[in-house]
């Protein structure tokens, strides 16, 4: 990758230049801005567009797994297995985190919220207890509805119902 | 999120485009093969991304030291965006992105590869903005 003779910077840190080594492969006097065109462009635009159409089901399939390993997580909170209850979380996290991610990319914007939220919530409770499972499961339980009825955003009528029975499971 | 980043990749003229669900499926592939550029998500398990990254750019064993890795993911705060510099990443893309957000930080890549730091607690691409660009290419004609 690099050249053989580095600079030595104030800080003793070495610095190599590049070697353009995927500039060569593709080729130096390619312009891979005009290579990635935008008939190219629109080919991947096409593809995120009917992914769109159809995320409510892969949704709902990934709230299912999400309220699974929520489940398996609360069982092995009274037990101290550290390192088990870590990586369930963990789980439990990376799952949240892509419900928010996919939500975003699929136009599910109150979804994307609603999992944003919840992986906030989860990140900062330290007392795992009785109010911890409501809330999360509450959450749960609205990315279901929202996937279920394909509710886009937050100024549907069935939203305003989803986002009372959260703001009360929160509250209390 | 995999399928749509192979897609896109394969849309953009990319040929051989492989997927792992973890950083140690991926190193499998990398030690198996060739490879010239990452993708990786963040949140993964039972490597992570970071650890995927320290350990390519760290590890003795790294299939790939100098490779340019791009890291995909939800967690775009800037404290998250800095440690996943500090683990030596090249670029990053906050999800959700769009496929032009996603065409520009490849483009950058290729054709305005970052310098490469070695020092006492950080190796990886210069964390400072790029000032190198592919010589021998006019750039305007792509526009």
């Amino acid at each position: 990758m690099t050249d053989k003779k580095p600079r030595v910077d104030k800080s003793g840190a070495r610095i190599y230049k590049p070697d353009f080594a995927l500039k060569k492969k593709v080729g130096m006097n390619i312009s891979i801005a005009h290579e990635i065109s935008e008939e190219r462009l629109a080919k991947a635009q096409k593809f995120i567009d009917t992914k769109k159409g159809e995320y409510n089901q892969e949704g709902l399939k990934e709230v299912v797994l999400l309220r699974s390993a929520f489940r398996e997580f609360c069982k092995n909170l009274d037990f101290d297995n550290s390192d088990k209850r870590c990586s369930e979380y963990k789980l439990v996290l990376n799952i949240t985190l892509n419900i928010k991610s996919n939500s975003g990319m699929y136009d599910y914007p109150l979804a994307t919220d609603i999992a944003k939220t919840l992986f906030e919530y989860m990140m900062e409770c330290k007392n795992l207890d009785q109010k911890f499972k409501d809330v999360v499961n509450v959450h749960i339980s609205a990315l279901g509805a929202i996937f279920a009825h394909k509710i886009k955003d937050s100024d549907e009528e069935l939203s305003q119902k989803v986002l009372n029975s959260l703001s009360e499971a929160t509250s209390t | 999120m995999v399928d749509l980043v192979k897609y896109t990749l394969e849309s953009f003229g990319f040929k051989d485009v492989n997927s792992a669900k973890d950083g140690s499926s991926a190193l499998k592939i990398m030690h198996s093969k060739k490879i010239d550029l990452v993708i990786t998500d963040w949140m993964m398990d039972p490597m992570d991304g970071i650890e995927f990254v320290k350990y390519l750019r760290t590890n003795e064993e790294s299939p790939s030291l100098f490779i340019p890795i791009i890291m995909l993911s939800g967690r775009a705060e800037k404290d998250n965006i800095q440690i996943a510099r500090d683990a030596g990443i090249t670029e990053f893309i906050a999800k959700p992105f769009t496929v032009e957000k996603f065409r520009e930080i490849v483009i950058s890549v290729i054709e305005s590869p970052r310098e490469f730091v070695f020092s006492g607690d950080f190796i990886g691409p210069s964390r400072r903005r790029r000032t190198a660009t592919s010589p021998n290419i006019d750039d305007r004609r792509g526009q």
